[in-house]
């Protein structure tokens, strides 16, 4: 088990490692285009829940729904963008929508789209979002994130 | 304009610094707030129940104590009866005849709060997560459902205990076996959950002991 | 305060040896305890290197199982585990070293049989480790009892109780064996590894200790089944039942500490206790260790000293050991073993 787990740790040390060394290389080419959607539209109360199998699409849409005893809130930030978390920090941020050349939307900090700390925009309406870490790894944790709007 | 580019954060999820006292709330855990003891691996790993790395089904515990073994176990209950030794960090399958199968366990502070016997009322492949309140007060971030998989927390197989909070699940952090950790219930490494599960029938009895505390 | 109680404790048994005379006891009435007391240091014989139970490091210290027994009696008597001087001691040596008094107690590795109490004088003071002959079984997982081992070819050292309990196991459960006699454990392993045999017999401890050499090999099963009966534990000299009963105690508030719930790390905190058998314990409530001629602190400070008997197995020969041999027998007679205490009352 020792050896698995620190196998696992170099891993994700080589991991990391490598993202940061991929976030300076990217920094030049992407830039960052008008986003596809007003980011005005996430403000509000959300369910929040998540898949990573297609066959549990439905069902977990279902299940966002019921979640609103709980709800994520999302807030207007002091610029124009919203108060929200990434990954594994318990933090309040503030991030915006980006748009990117290929036609993508992204939500993060104020860093080139795609950037490993931004959330993929999948779908995007009033009553549901979609979204997924554009980080493999993160996004392999968490699987896809469905956003339905709480009444 | 935006604030500015947040950078520097570590993607890993082991939190494996020790905290200490994290369960002078918890009946029952009086020696586990004690610190520090000689005996690292009895301290409580403040490590969140995080949709953490992947880890798959094959994996199992597989040498030193929390590997399963067949052990010497004494036990009036009947074959099928399963005894959780909290503080031994140990979950026995009585076999009968004097004898158990015995698995590593993590124990969550959830699992020092209750002691007694129960049933298994309920067992799942790759359950579904919902993470409790105090979590999500914790780590914000989380969703609020997590549907069955290999990154969820809950792992491969899950035994349901009785009508409480309490379960029997496997993990995505094969590394806290043998450990306390913040939260979750009774965890055991994916391989070794599937193992339990294909032994264990619903209705069988669940007892869960505590040492002694002062 | 410290040298107070030790006055209190000396009074306390001159008394009661002056007693004992006049009841008539044994004229010749030794006091193990008094010498130990003032020599200021306990004389322990120990294995010269057994892993997890006897082993001295390179800077002189020693550990071990019977090593932190040592410590407890130390700790019980002076309040200081390291008032102890080891005396390493071969098999053959160690029962005369205790008879010649050249050692206060022995704590190695011995079992506990009639011949060694009638015989030679000695007084077993309880059973600290419940070995026992058993199987180390490879290639063959689906394998989780000795008696499905009909037909297999079993290393066996020569010369040994265990060649006699393991014809008399097969013979009693209709079973028949092929013998494979080695010389000693490493030939053993050898042959397990060149599959001359697929199963190694010995005591249970010993079969852990050996599986440490077996890294490679695959499907390595120490099976639960104990086949004889080897409980090992302490030996005083049999004129001096003061003595034999501090060392009785000694292992008794061991395991009582375990049952309740008295640890290394809790020591301290142990006397803001409610519950009135830890209060006991601490020496809160009552004077039971003048009773036996120590202070009240005795069996606090064993435990305070070394942990209680679970740490004390858990450290060196359990989970957080190498050895990691599971507690089994060895567990408390409430959670699946056959370890029972008389109270501290």
């Amino acid at each position: 088990m020792r050896s698995d787990t620190c196998l696992k740790i170099v891993f994700a040390v080589l991991f990391v490692g490598g993202c940061s060394s991929t976030r300076t290389e990217v920094a030049t080419p992407a830039v960052a285009i008008a986003p596809a959607y007003a980011v005005d539209g996430l403000v509000g109360r959300w369910g929040v829940a998540s898949y990573r199998v297609e066959k549990d699409r439905a069902r977990t849409e279902a299940m966002a729904r019921t979640q609103c005893r709980l709800p994520y809130v999302i807030t207007k930030g002091p610029s124009d963008g919203v108060m929200m978390h990434v990954a594994d920090d318990a933090q309040l941020y503030e991030l915006t929508l980006k748009g990117s050349k290929d036609g993508k939307t992204y939500l993060g900090f104020d860093a080139p789209p795609g950037d490993p700390q931004d959330r993929e925009i999948l779908s995007f309406s009033d009553k549901v979002v979609v979204m997924q870490y554009a980080n493999p790894e993160t996004h392999a944790r968490y699987g896809t994130f469905i956003y339905t709007r709480c009444a | 304009m935006h604030v500015k580019a947040y950078s520097g954060r570590k993607k890993l999820n082991l939190r494996a610094a020790v905290a200490f006292g994290l369960f002078s709330l918890a009946n029952g855990s009086l020696a586990f707030a004690q610190a520090p003891t000689p005996f690292a691996a009895q301290e409580t790993m403040d490590i969140g129940d995080e949709p953490g790395r992947i880890s798959t089904e094959e994996v199992v515990i597989e040498d030193g104590p929390y590997k399963r073994q067949l052990v010497s176990f004494r036990s009036s209950e009947p074959a099928g009866t399963i005894v959780i030794h909290t503080s031994e960090r140990f979950l026995y399958l009585v076999l009968g005849n004097n004898r158990a199968l015995r698995y590593g366990i993590g124990v969550g502070r959830d699992g020092f709060q209750w002691s007694g016997l129960v049933k298994v009322t309920r067992k799942a492949e790759w359950p579904d997560w919902t993470p409790p309140p105090e979590m999500i007060a914790r780590q914000p971030y989380l969703p609020r459902f997590m549907a069955g998989g290999p990154g969820n927390p809950m792992g491969a197989r899950a035994h349901y205990l009785g009508s409480t909070v309490y379960r029997i699940h496997g993990t995505n952090q094969p590394e806290t076996i043998g450990h306390a950790v913040s939260s979750g219930c009774f965890r055991l490494a994916n391989g070794d959950v599937i193992d339990l599960y294909s032994r264990v029938a619903v209705g069988a009895k669940v007892i869960i002991r505590h040492a002694a505390t002062l | 305060m410290f040298h107070s109680i030790r006055q209190g404790s000396c009074a306390i048994s001159i008394m009661a040896s002056v007693l004992a005379t006049c009841i008539g006891q044994s004229p010749a009435y030794a006091s193990t305890l008094s010498d130990v007391q003032k020599r200021g240091v306990l004389n322990c014989g120990v294995n010269p290197a057994l892993p997890g139970f006897s082993t001295k490091s390179a800077s002189g210290e020693w550990s071990g199982f019977d090593v932190d027994f040592c410590k407890a009696v130390a700790a019980a008597i002076f309040s200081d585990a390291s008032k102890v001087s080891y005396v390493p001691l071969t098999a053959t040596a160690r029962f005369d070293a205790l008879q010649k008094g050249s050692i206060d107690i022995l704590s190695r590795n011995s079992t506990w049989t009639l011949e060694r109490e009638g015989a030679l004088g000695l007084l077993f003071a309880g059973v600290t480790y419940h070995d026992g002959q058993s199987f180390m079984v490879v290639r063959k997982p689906e394998v989780t009892s000795a008696l499905e081992l009909n037909g297999a070819k079993i290393c066996v050292q020569a010369a040994t109780t265990s060649q006699r309990n393991l014809a008399d196991f097969f013979k009693t459960n209709s079973m028949q064996y092929q013998e494979v006699i080695v010389q000693d454990a490493a030939e053993a392993m050898l042959a397990i590894t060149a599959a001359r045999c697929d199963v190694f017999t010995a005591d249970q401890s010993a079969l852990y200790a050996e599986r440490l050499n077996l890294t490679g090999q695959k499907d390595v099963i120490i099976l639960p089944d104990v086949i004889s009966k080897e409980p090992l534990g302490p030996a005083t000299r049999s004129d001096d039942t003061g003595w034999f009963n501090i060392i009785k105690w000694v292992n008794f508030a061991l395991i009582n500490a375990e049952e309740l719930g008295i640890t290394q790390a809790t020591a301290d905190a142990a006397i803001q206790s409610k519950r009135p058998d830890v209060l006991r314990f601490v020496g809160a409530d009552g004077a039971l260790g003048r009773s036996i001629g120590l202070d009240e602190k005795w069996a606090i400070n064993a435990v305070r000293a070394v942990g209680n008997y679970g740490e004390i197995f858990a450290r060196n020969v359990g989970v957080k050991s190498r050895l990691a041999i599971p507690r089994g027998l060895n567990e408390l007679w409430s959670t699946g073993g056959i370890l029972f205490a008389p109270p501290l009352q």
